[in-house]
């Protein structure tokens, strides 16, 4: 065994180190929304202070708390001050006595307002703050956890080798699947409070039944864990499970666990997920319908009743070389 | 009923109008998470045609289907999908998502909506409003 493995070492190529990625959910990782607003210059900036202690009372900023009041122009001296949101449809030149008619707010050392885009919601990552900040001032609340998974921090040398262990389960129930004319794609179901095992399968559509994508034969496997279930995996010797230890207490489904997936999910495998109250899924290579980071980013959607932490790119190199390997589909 | 699921129902439906599999939500019946009508209705389908070509056919359901059973049904390569009540939570037919009518996806289906919209409603509000009742009970 060992002197195969070793030759098997030797004639591989070297992956390159892989890094566990962020896959944000859709609030995250859009783009930065724009809405119009009026704003003026401060002609006289000894009136700054008291103008925009009028404004805060006259016109907060209900709908936009998160931008700042007032901001220095490009970097010199000239300060501007922002007024009021502009509505749907602004007009292109309002006066002063337009915007600020009630008198509560003395428009002496005001310039004539000019319509600008600012920021319509408050960012939720530092790649938005950044593109926020570069149309008008805004607060950032930094979620540290987000930050350092995006720069790759998040993950300890020791978490990457359980985390590369788990994937290669799912690889290697991969390669058993394709040696049966499956599509090589695999699936593990950890515990991570334990770190125990608790499903190993292969996609099974071209066997068993065909919605049996990966992740839906891993689902199927810890629910017959639980003694529930719907398909017999007999002839498919390498999709298995752990039936819970006694002590463990039945969980609903996946409610807590880890799913390791060679590749990238369908929309109707990333919903089952969603079903199935999975906690973290992590995955090899993106695919072309992929339902997690490439179409839709189903995991973090508001509307739904269950979210989920997504990661890509763990043992990337194995994973994605499934697809070439011979006999395979 | 006897066990406590959901009550939502599909049958799929050839050419010619033939039924070739019904299912109903059998979540709790089967300790499945994933045995939605839609999902169960297409395992019997198979069954009875012993293949897996639907694109002469039309999955009815008596609710607006979530990502899952939309995303199998373009899987399945059904032809169409008639839906009763919207689930303005959960939908993937046009409420939340639109997965069944996505360009970027390999497969579409043609979607009919609001059939006999009140009678599905009806059939769910029944089922909520008796297992709240139920729920009130003194013990
Ligand atoms: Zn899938
Ligand atoms: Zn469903």
């Amino acid at each position: 065994m060992e002197p195969d493995c070793k030759r098997r070492k030797m004639e591989e190529p070297a992956d390159p180190p892989w890094e566990a990625l962020l896959v944000l959910p859709e609030l995250e990782s859009r783009e930065v929304e724009l809405t119009p607003a009026y704003a003026a210059p401060v002609l006289l900036r000894t009136e700054t202070s008291r103008l925009v202690r009028e404004l805060s009372a006259a016109r907060p900023l209900t709908e936009l708390p998160h931008l700042k009041r007032v901001q220095a122009r490009g970097g010199t001296q000239l300060l501007e001050v922002l007024l009021c949101p502009a509505g749907p449809s602004p007009g292109a030149s309002r006066t002063l006595a337009e915007l600020l008619p009630d008198g509560r707010v003395d428009v002496r050392g005001l310039g004539e307002p000019f319509l600008v885009q600012v920021p319509a919601r408050a960012p939720l990552t530092r790649p938005q703050f950044e593109e926020a900040a570069r149309h008008w001032p805004t607060a950032f609340h930094e979620n540290k956890r987000t930050s350092q998974a995006l720069a790759g921090r998040l993950f300890t040398l020791q978490d990457k080798a359980a985390m590369e262990a788990r994937m290669e389960h799912a690889v290697w129930a991969a390669r058993r699947g394709a040696e049966l004319g499956m599509v090589p794609a695999g699936a593990a179901v950890v515990d991570p409070a334990t770190g125990r095992v608790l499903a190993v399968g292969h996609d099974c559509r071209n066997g068993l039944h065909p919605l049996l994508h990966a992740a839906m034969v891993c689902v199927d496997l810890v629910a017959c864990g639980q003694g529930g279930g719907t398909y017999s995996y007999r002839d498919y010797p390498a999709c298995s499970f752990l039936p819970p230890l006694p002590g463990d207490g039945l969980p609903y489904i996946c409610t807590g666990y880890d799913l390791y997936l060679t590749r990238e999910p369908c929309v109707m495998c990333a919903m089952a997920l969603v079903h199935s109250r999975i906690q973290r899924v992590f995955y090899g290579v993106s695919s072309p319908h992929g339902a997690l980071g490439t179409g839709y980013r189903l995991h973090g959607r508001q509307d739904l009743n269950h979210r989920y932490e997504v990661f890509r790119g763990v043992l990337e190199g194995p994973c994605r070389r499934l697809g070439q390997e011979p006999g395979a589909r | 009923m006897a066990h406590n699921d959901v009550p939502i129902g599909a049958v799929i439906v050839d050419a010619q109008g033939e039924i070739i599999g019904c299912g109903r939500n059998e979540r709790e019946l089967r300790g499945d998470p994933l045995a939605h009508a839609e999902i169960v209705a297409l395992q019997a389908a198979a069954t009875t045609r012993g293949s897996w070509r639907f694109d002469d056919c039309t999955l009815v359901v008596t609710l607006e289907p979530c990502a899952m059973c939309a995303g199998a049904m373009s899987q399945a390569r059904l032809a169409r999908v008639v839906f009763g009540a919207f689930d303005a939570k959960a939908g993937a037919v046009t409420s939340v998502f639109d997965v069944v009518r996505d360009p970027r996806l390999p497969h579409r289906l043609e979607v009919v909506a609001g059939i006999e919209e009140l009678a599905c409603v009806r059939v769910l509000k029944e089922f909520f409003a008796v297992a709240r009742t139920e729920n009130e009970l003194p013990k």
